[in-house]
């Protein structure tokens, strides 16, 4: 350890000038000896010398050349565009990639919500093996009651709702939350108030309150707002507050708040988990206090009320962490892989600091023969990269800020909730920073080199000695070129693994056909829509008005690849057994009767529904092919009756199964196909209400495009001026959101590999450009002796393969240990998948020899003669 | 007047080199004042004559098994600005005043 200490020592002595240097040295190894046989920390010891020689640097001659050497450097480079050109880009695309990715993880990851003191604000959900859930009434009612932890706990439910009485009727998202919610998240409302506790009494609750992004686009930013009175699904309201702008605080960011009051029936169901709980931690409780406590509380009511909360236990999580929670390690893995494209960068802009002090090693020895010191020209060489970085830096700020468009298009929806990204103050010291030390790293090495080299010169052999000096970057030069091979093929491997998920994805067959057809939803308010029978109607009039345009249509309540779905517990024939255990499951749907058809789902076994199934029939349900092996392995589905609960008197009603059909991969095509119970649409009993009385209608164009939104909207308000048509897009469309995220990583990390491809790229035709210009005479004499064009090429080739497969083998290495970290991003591929492996390290052998074949040629055309001729 | 700036680190280190601290390492533990400041502090005492530096005998370090070390003492020109160090800043006793010695009063 002592000799790494001394080394630094060393290395900091060279910015001492050379007369005290010496001294300064010794006089700190003393130091270091007597801390290390006292016992002392030399550490401490070593980090006060290194501020002696900042504050040595600071406030020497040296810095205080700076403003004359940065002009200096800018006429120097005025003379050289070329390469402050190739310097400036290859910086503006590092620093470009890292900060625009910065800019991702900022906003989602780092800038706290804006809340009051957001990190007491904490998530609680009832956690079973590794799943969150959500928790209900009477539970809320139990953990607040209960824990001390929290200066509040407030409960929410979140839905979407139909705003009228506008020029158009809106949909919404609306949030209902219990007295204290505003007070427990830690915001204010700028207009009016919050909910008082009377207000979550059913009698008194009819108020509410806006988002200020509300108030501005549907009320124009009224200031007479407070006490008027909105449509909410048909109930009028008052609105009592409006919130600050911009706030977020997912997951409950709504457009409309409204009280919660608890009913009878909400305070008996304790198994009815649809509360999202939010609480405050109280000042000076920790985290794991709160966990500690709530986790007693958990049990307690796991063992008084088994029949609900049998294994489950509560988790508190800071609101922020949960939130990011599943998004947060791939975008650092993404951080890491733009810091690698920034890596090569640096690698390269070192290459090209050294190529040109090469060529100014005959001003750098005038400069020390006039006596400069060694430091004056570090520092000097050192301001040239600087200026070089800013200026990169800045170009790179502009790029990043063009891309944080096409970026935000990419983020997933989880995240989109969160707010748009912005390039921010942060962002920018961010990219300032960036900048610095890309300057540093880059410049650091070729300038101690460089001047070193100008100074032993000029004291062995004077002026006349330095005037043949010359930069030697052979061995180096390969490293420097492995070992960005070696990091770029660590990204050209995760660029792969992404690429062949993102195929395995997109081939996967979901069983449904979605080319030519667009959905758009429509939702029933209940003080419209009553009954059941009132919204079929709807829905009928709504298809038969597709219908008369001659338009196929259907409807559904759940699309597929939308992520929706309504989970349920089901009783089957022949295997009844207690409902509140866990027994089987099904997902239900009610859809219309082309349905089937329209989406191309094949119908395996029995019928598909008709338009005979209606209300005055029997009650039938369709099980996809998944449900019928789970429920009766190998018996057979059609004809047994299932059950499920549809209405609030919790009874469930038997439907006789007529129909399998073939599995569609609903929540995406990377989860399994799940158990599905079908229902026909005018058989609908209460069901309605279970998933927000919300239909969607699929309709196929004649010509496979989208529909317009104008007739999808008249088809509809000519059923209902006041319902809005929500989400039209085509069902393509809805696909490639169910891959949002793994195609967000993909596009993200393909783009930086192919960056890190092309900078490794650059920088191996540099160093073996600059290779085949240094033997230029050595060329000659060989092709004097005898050796072939051929000859010459190959070596040159050769060279350059041996660069790039060093670098791939390292790199290799280097993806094989990183590839776990990945494996939770990659889909139907393993993260050490050797076809992705072997075809990286193709890839880059491939590239290095284009790359290296325009020198390579260039050298198998040296003239002998001139060669040996000129000087 | 002694032409230098009596900051409270300026202080510190000429009352430690008066109670008879040698080297920086313990003049900084003694005023716990970071050894960044305290080297360049005693190399700046020096240029204006107000300390002087010496390396021990080598035999010394020999003897320990260590290199020999440099070791700082006050001239007597610092006897000024010591007196108005202490009452710029009077610190508790940071070991046994020397200046006597230091300023060759025995000598």
């Amino acid at each position: 350890m002592t000799g790494v200490w001394r080394a630094v020592i060393r290395m900091l002595s060279t910015l001492i000038e050379a007369e005290r240097r010496e001294e300064w040295v010794r006089e700190w190894e003393a130091e270091l000896a007597q801390a290390e046989s006292s016992g002392r920390s030399p550490g401490r010891l070593v980090a006060w010398a290194s501020e002696e020689v900042l504050r040595h640097v600071a406030g020497s001659r040296l810095l205080r050349a700076v403003p004359q050497d940065v002009v200096q450097a800018l006429r120097g480079l005025r003379r050289s565009p070329g390469y402050a050109i190739a310097v400036v880009l290859t910086l503006a695309l590092g620093i470009g990639a890292n900060t625009a990715l910065f800019s991702v993880v900022d906003t989602y990851l780092i800038r706290p919500l804006d809340l009051k003191e957001p990190e007491r604000v904490v998530l609680l959900n009832k956690f079973k093996e590794g799943r969150y859930g959500f928790t209900s009434a009477p539970n809320y009612l139990d953990w607040k009651e209960q824990s001390a932890s929290f200066e509040g706990l407030a409960a929410v439910q979140t839905w979407a709702a139909t705003l009228t009485g506008l020029d158009t009727p809106l949909r919404v998202s609306r949030a209902l939350v219990t007295p204290g919610f505003f007070e427990t998240i830690g915001t204010t409302p700028v207009l009016g108030r919050g909910f008082s506790e009377e207000e979550s009494d059913p009698a008194r609750s009819f108020v509410a309150v806006l988002s200020h992004e509300l108030w501005l686009s549907a009320y124009g930013g009224d200031p007479e707002i407070l006490g008027r009175t909105i449509l909410l699904d048909g109930e009028s309201r008052t609105v009592v507050g409006v919130l600050p702008a911009g706030l977020k605080a997912p997951p409950f960011t709504s457009s409309v708040w409204i009280p919660l009051a608890f009913t009878e029936d909400a305070l008996g169901g304790r198994g009815r988990n649809n509360l999202r709980v939010v609480g405050r931690l109280r000042d000076g409780t920790t985290l794991a206090a709160a966990r500690a406590e709530m986790d007693g509380i958990g049990r307690r009511l796991a063992e008084t009320y088994p029949r609900s909360n049998d294994g489950w236990t509560v988790s508190v999580r800071p609101l922020q962490e949960a939130v990011v929670a599943s998004t947060a390690k791939p975008l650092w893995i993404l951080l890491g892989a733009a810091g690698f494209v920034l890596l090569i960068a640096c690698v390269n802009v070192g290459n090209l600091v050294v190529a040109r002090g090469a060529s100014r090693q005959r001003e750098l020895a005038v400069r020390v023969s006039l006596g400069a010191s060694r430091g004056r020209l570090t520092v000097q060489l050192l301001t040239e990269t600087a200026v070089l970085s800013l200026v990169g830096g800045a170009l790179g700020v502009a790029l990043a800020a063009a891309l944080v468009g096409p970026v935000q298009g990419l983020v997933p929806a989880s995240l989109a909730s969160m707010g748009p990204v912005t390039v921010d103050g942060r962002v920018l010291l961010f990219a300032l920073g960036a900048s610095l030390l890309t300057g540093g790293l880059a410049g650091l090495t070729p300038a101690l080199r460089l001047s070193e080299a100008a100074s032993r010169e000029v004291s062995a052999g004077g002026l006349g000695a330095l005037l043949r000096v010359r930069a030697d970057t052979g061995g180096r030069g390969v490293a420097m070129v492995a070992s960005q091979f070696a990091l770029a093929t660590v990204l050209v491997v995760g660029a792969g693994l992404m690429a062949r998920s993102l195929v395995a994805l997109y081939s996967v067959d979901l069983g449904v056909r979605h080319e030519g057809l667009t959905s758009f939803g429509v939702t029933f308010p209940p003080a419209s829509y009553a009954t059941p029978e009132g919204v079929s109607e709807a829905v009928d009039g709504v298809l038969s008005g597709l219908a008369a345009l001659g338009l196929d249509a259907t409807t559904t309540s759940h699309l597929p690849l939308s992520g929706a779905r309504l989970r349920s517990s089901v009783i089957l024939e022949g295997r009844e057994v207690d409902m509140s255990t866990n027994g089987p499951a099904g997902a239900i749907k009610v859809v219309g009767p082309d349905y089937f058809e329209t989406l191309g789902v094949p119908v395996v076994a029995g019928r598909a529904f008709t338009d005979l199934d209606d209300e005055r029939s029997e009650l039938v349900a369709i099980i996809n092919t998944r449900a019928a092996e789970v429920y009766w392995p190998g018996e057979g589905a059609v004809g047994r009756w299932i059950a499920y609960v549809e209405d609030e008197t919790g009874e469930p009603v038997r439907r006789r199964i007529v129909g399998v059909i073939g599995d569609v991969h609903f929540a995406g095509p990377s989860q399994p196909p799940a158990p599905e119970v079908y229902q026909p649409y005018r058989q609908t009993t209460e069901v309605w209400r279970w998933f927000g009385r919300a239909m969607s209608f699929v309709v196929r164009t004649p010509d496979g495009s989208v529909l317009s939104s104008n007739v999808a909207q008249a088809v509809v308000q000519e059923v209902d001026r006041d319902l809005p048509v929500v989400g039209l897009r085509s069902l393509t469309d809805v696909l490639d959101r169910s891959v949002g995220t793994p195609r967000f990583h993909g596009t993200l990390i393909s783009l930086f590999a192919g960056l890190a491809l092309l900078l490794a790229v650059v920088g191996l035709y540099g160093v073996t450009a600059f290779t085949v210009r240094r033997q230029w005479r050595e060329i000659g004499v060989r092709m004097a002796l005898g050796a072939s064009r051929a000859l010459v090429m190959w070596r040159v080739l050769s060279g350059a393969f041996r660069m790039a497969t060093l670098g791939a083998a390292g790199g290799l290495i280097g993806a094989v240990a990183l590839a776990r970290l990945v494996s939770g991003m990659v889909w139907g591929v393993s993260p050490w998948d050797p076809a992705t492996y072997g075809a990286a390290v193709g890839l880059m052998t491939v590239i290095a020899m284009v790359a290296a074949w325009l020198p390579a040629y260039r050298a198998s055309r040296v003239d002998p003669m001139e060669s040996l001729t000129s000087e | 007047m002694t032409g230098i700036r009596m900051t409270y680190a300026t202080a510190a280190v000429l009352q430690a080199l008066d109670a008879g601290l040698r080297y920086g390492f313990d003049i900084a533990e003694a005023t716990r004042i970071r050894g960044g400041t305290v080297y360049p502090m005693l190399r700046r005492l020096e240029a204006r004559g107000l300390v002087a530096s010496e390396w021990e005998p080598a035999e010394i370090g020999r003897r320990e098994g260590r290199p020999s070390r440099k070791y700082y003492e006050l001239l007597p020109s610092a006897k000024d600005a010591v007196a108005q160090a202490r009452a710029r800043y009077p610190l508790p006793a940071l070991g046994k005043p020397t200046l006597g010695r230091a300023v060759g009063v025995t000598r």
